[in-house]
């Protein structure tokens, strides 16, 4: 198995297996990048040609000569109908067979037709409705990404070369292209894009199989699949049917202040005493005549401003978000 | 008792305990091959009346047959989202079916016609 992924960069497998043969692959590159004598003939008793060897010891080695480790990845990828055991894809990074690569760009496109159907961020993107060439990612525009997107982004390109990184760019530009052509068919009747291709036929631009071909296509996009989103939609069709529309109650509207997460502002909630808190404080003044005169109060609080007594410092953090 | 095992067919009625013995006596110390004792065994199975076995009484009826499926129903899959590059359904941690099978038919190579994308742009 670690040699048909070793050929073919991208393998269909079980997920218990693909988890094994990542493990050995890793192993087996780890001793490609190593390069001596003594490693090649080691891998050569574990690869099932020797045809494989240069691969290894070449291409893969110069290849994760900077990785240091991860070599692999798996994804997910449902069940078998046969006997319902969980497929999986098993890929080589930075291939020419890696999905994350392609799927990111995907990502970064549909991100983009989601900013021009809202109408956000026209001045990073003009013109987008004529066709984009390439898609800039790394940089200021790409802090305007979704975090998801922003991180995948940034994983997906970090061992890579600037031509793969313009190849990233016009991928997803590629891609936010056909999303543009699937909005220009659904705004059409299926009458007007069916004249258009016949027209296409008529100047023997294509052929007639081909148009009975587009127009079941085109259907397809008009309609949609079952359950699809928009870019622009915030709520998927699940979420609307488990009634996220519906009446809130009290701690989901609960809105958390410009730059703190909920996280940090529940974390912060942890330090403040539930109930309230009597701190007496005494203060015994001594006279010269030797008098002791003492005045105590008592101050009730509930926050860590008036807990004078406190001694542990909170992290920068939770001090800043409670604004002490 | 001995006798009842050996001459199985004498016995015209047979007492519930004379069958209780019987059965039990290869137990007590008689050491004879099962293989023996399966005659005398299915014999008495002959013996036992019908009363005895248990059996429904009625046709389960269509209301208890259904109250009794009621929780076997298909489960509902909570675990499904949006997939982030094509807006269609996916599962949770897995691959869009969908975009993977669109990329991999890219991979592929190009194909003889051009793309709707393609013939959209250079029109």
């Amino acid at each position: 198995m670690v040699s048909s992924l070793i050929e073919h960069e991208q393998i269909q497998t079980t997920f218990p297996k693909a988890k094994e043969a990542a493990r050995l692959a890793e192993k087996l590159i780890t001793l490609g990048k190593k390069g001596k004598d003594s490693n090649r003939s080691s891998a050569q008793s574990f690869l099932a040609s020797t045809r494989l060897l240069p691969k290894v010891f070449g291409d893969l080695a110069e290849r994760y000569k900077d990785r240091p480790g991860g070599y692999t990845r798996i994804y997910k990828y449902g069940r078998r109908p046969g006997d319902n055991a969980p497929k999986a894809i098993l890929e080589l990074v930075d291939g020419p067979r890696d999905t994350k690569f392609e799927m990111t760009a995907r990502k970064v496109g549909w991100e983009v037709m989601g900013w021009k159907e809202k109408g956000e961020h026209t001045d990073l993107y003009n013109g987008v409705e004529n066709g984009v060439e390439s898609i800039e990612v790394m940089g200021g525009k790409a802090s305007f990404l979704r975090k998801g997107t922003r991180e995948d982004v940034a994983k997906v390109l970090q061992y890579r070369n600037e031509a793969e990184r313009a190849e990233f760019g016009t991928k997803a530009a590629a891609y936010l292209n056909t999303l543009l052509v699937e909005k220009d068919a659904r705004n059409k009747t299926r009458k007007e894009f069916v004249k258009k291709l016949s027209d296409d036929v008529e100047k023997k631009k294509i052929d007639f199989a081909v148009q009975v071909q587009e127009a079941r296509l085109w259907r397809r996009v008009w309609h949609r699949a079952p359950g699809q989103v928009t870019p622009s939609s915030t709520l998927g069709s699940l979420q609307l049917a488990k009634k996220a529309m519906a009446k809130k109650r009290p701690w989901q509207l609960e809105k958390s202040p410009a730059g703190y997460s909920p996280l940090e502002i529940s974390a912060s909630k942890r330090f403040l005493p539930r109930k309230t808190i009597r701190v007496k404080t005494v203060e015994v003044i001594v006279d010269k005549d030797g008098e002791r005169k003492s005045t105590s109060k008592i101050e009730e609080g509930r926050s860590i401003k008036e807990m004078p007594f406190r001694k542990k410092a909170l992290p920068p953090k939770v001090q800043s978000a409670l604004k002490i | 008792m001995a006798s009842l095992i050996l001459h199985p067919s004498r016995v015209a009625v047979p007492s519930r305990i004379s069958v209780f013995f019987s059965r039990t006596l290869p137990f007590v110390g008689f050491a004879a091959p099962w293989t023996a004792l399966r005659p005398q065994l299915e014999s008495i199975l002959e013996l036992l009346p019908p009363w005895l076995l248990a059996v429904p009484k009625k046709k389960v009826s269509h209301s208890r047959k259904a109250m009794r499926s009621a929780n076997k129903g298909l489960k509902d899959k909570q675990n499904i989202h949006a997939c982030d590059a094509c807006g269609r359904a996916k599962l949770m941690h897995n691959l869009c079916h969908h975009c993977f099978s669109e990329i991999r038919r890219a991979w592929k190579g190009p194909t003889a016609e051009p793309t709707p994308n393609e013939r959209f742009w250079n029109a």
